[in-house]
């Protein structure tokens, strides 16, 4: 093993990591020997897409994130944090080495944990949110202010209890029960002028909105890519949708749904 | 038939199809021709290359890897191993990681791939302290690294 090249090492450790490695695998793999200690700290994209252990103790963790800022470099940090965990998550902020945010399945609660933080490069974020109607706080801000958020995937019904830099972000994506049992409330999404992608995928085979969730798309006049997946489509939204100058892609499954009288 | 010359003296008379499964071997070949010289092979020791020309055999008649594809580029971190290649590795230790660095040497991607995964099959789940016994490596840390060590795991780690 010892007369092993650092470029075989490193492969080995590629094979030995998950895809996404966590904190706790890398330090095991940087704790056998300077050799390895080496090689780990000195790849930045072994650092690049890190999964957060869950943990019971927010401990001291200065150490930590230092190193991990130090190692990530100019590449920026994915970070796939446990849910519920925000508190921790906190603890950690502001760090500006974060690029992209993982959080699946938050509670609404726990999310607000992290409200008046700042995430200064934060562009990618994935929010799966799990929201108790009534009971949970009526509203979210804590992503409103991220002034490089360009992309979002939201999934859970979001309503209309979280707030985002609409008019910013390019590629939004979102379930169809992120705004609840009613479907989908347009407030959020015709802020988004600036989008350049949307998805409005289907979760649970539930409709999206009734049969008029092309309005959306027809008031982002940069939209070049739109998926869209409906029961019933309405069939002078369709119309208007292929009327949009800058599509170049159009992905729809859904039953056309034309109005009385028309043929 | 392609005469190889080990770092321990012995010569090897090998079928071209066998052996061009090594990309470094197929280059020289190409480059410089059909040649009654020994290609040396200064690094493979002759019974690290009897291993390899079994695994050449083996695999003689099927069709090259592309050369130019990483593993960790395109994802695949599967440690799936075919039963023969299990078999074929199940070396000790010396051998193991002889064949990976002479697979290296050679250019054998497959080989390498193969070689790689089963080192780190046999890291999985892992301690720290328990890889390096089973790989015999020494602690060089100072007690210096060895207190910022634990500092930096103490968050990820502590349980």
């Amino acid at each position: 093993m010892d007369r092993m090249p650092r470029e075989l090492l490193l492969q080995l450790f590629f094979d030995a990591l998950p895809e996404r490695p966590t904190l706790t695998s890398l330090f095991r793999l940087s704790a056998v020997c300077r050799e390895w200690r080496s090689v780990i700290t000195g790849t930045c994209s072994l650092w690049e897409y890190l999964e957060v252990d869950r943990d019971d103790d927010g401990g001291s963790n200065d150490a930590t994130i230092a190193c991990v800022k130090e190692r990530a470099g100019f590449r920026g940090v994915n970070l796939v944090f446990p849910a519920n965990d925000c508190r921790r998550l906190r603890a950690l902020l502001p760090w500006d080495a974060i690029t992209a945010l993982d959080l699946k399945w938050v509670s609404l609660p726990n999310l607000a944990e992290l409200e008046g933080a700042s995430f200064p490069n934060l562009s990618r974020l994935v929010l799966y949110l799990d929201v108790v109607p009534g009971v949970d706080p009526a509203t979210v801000e804590v992503f409103s202010h991220c002034p490089s958020l360009r992309e979002i995937r939201l999934v859970g019904p979001v309503g209309e209890c979280l707030t985002m830099p609409w008019n910013r972000l390019e590629v939004v994506m979102v379930g169809n029960h992120v705004m609840g049992e009613e479907g989908i409330r347009f407030n959020s999404l015709i802020q988004c002028t600036s989008a350049r992608q949307l998805v409005l995928f289907p979760k649970y085979n539930r409709p999206l909105t009734g049969g008029d969730s092309l309005a959306a798309p027809t008031l982002m006049p940069r939209l070049e890519k739109l998926y869209l997946c409906e029961k019933r489509l309405r069939l002078e939204r369709v119309f208007a949708v292929l009327s949009m100058t800058n599509l170049t892609t159009l992905h729809l499954e859904a039953d056309i749904w034309m109005p009385e009288g028309w043929e | 038939m392609v005469l190889l010359l080990t770092s321990d003296n012995e010569m090897f008379s090998v079928a071209e199809d066998v052996i061009k499964r090594s990309a470094y071997i197929k280059n020289m070949l190409e480059d410089v021709g059909e040649s009654d010289l020994p290609i040396p092979l200064p690094n493979v020791e002759s019974n690290v290359l009897v291993k390899i020309l079994e695994y050449c055999e083996h695999y003689r008649g099927e069709p090259l890897p592309a050369s130019d594809v990483d593993p960790a580029e395109i994802g695949d971190r599967s440690l799936d191993i075919a039963d023969w290649d299990q078999k074929y590795m199940a070396v000790d230790q010396e051998m193991l990681f002889e064949i990976i660095l002479a697979a290296n040497y050679l250019d054998i991607k497959s080989l390498l791939d193969v070689g790689c995964k089963t080192v780190a099959k046999m890291m999985k789940g892992k301690s720290s302290e328990e890889i390096r016994t089973l790989f015999n490596i020494a602690n060089d840390f100072t007690p210096e690294e060895e207190a910022q060590i634990r500092k930096e795991n103490a968050w990820a780690e502590c349980r």
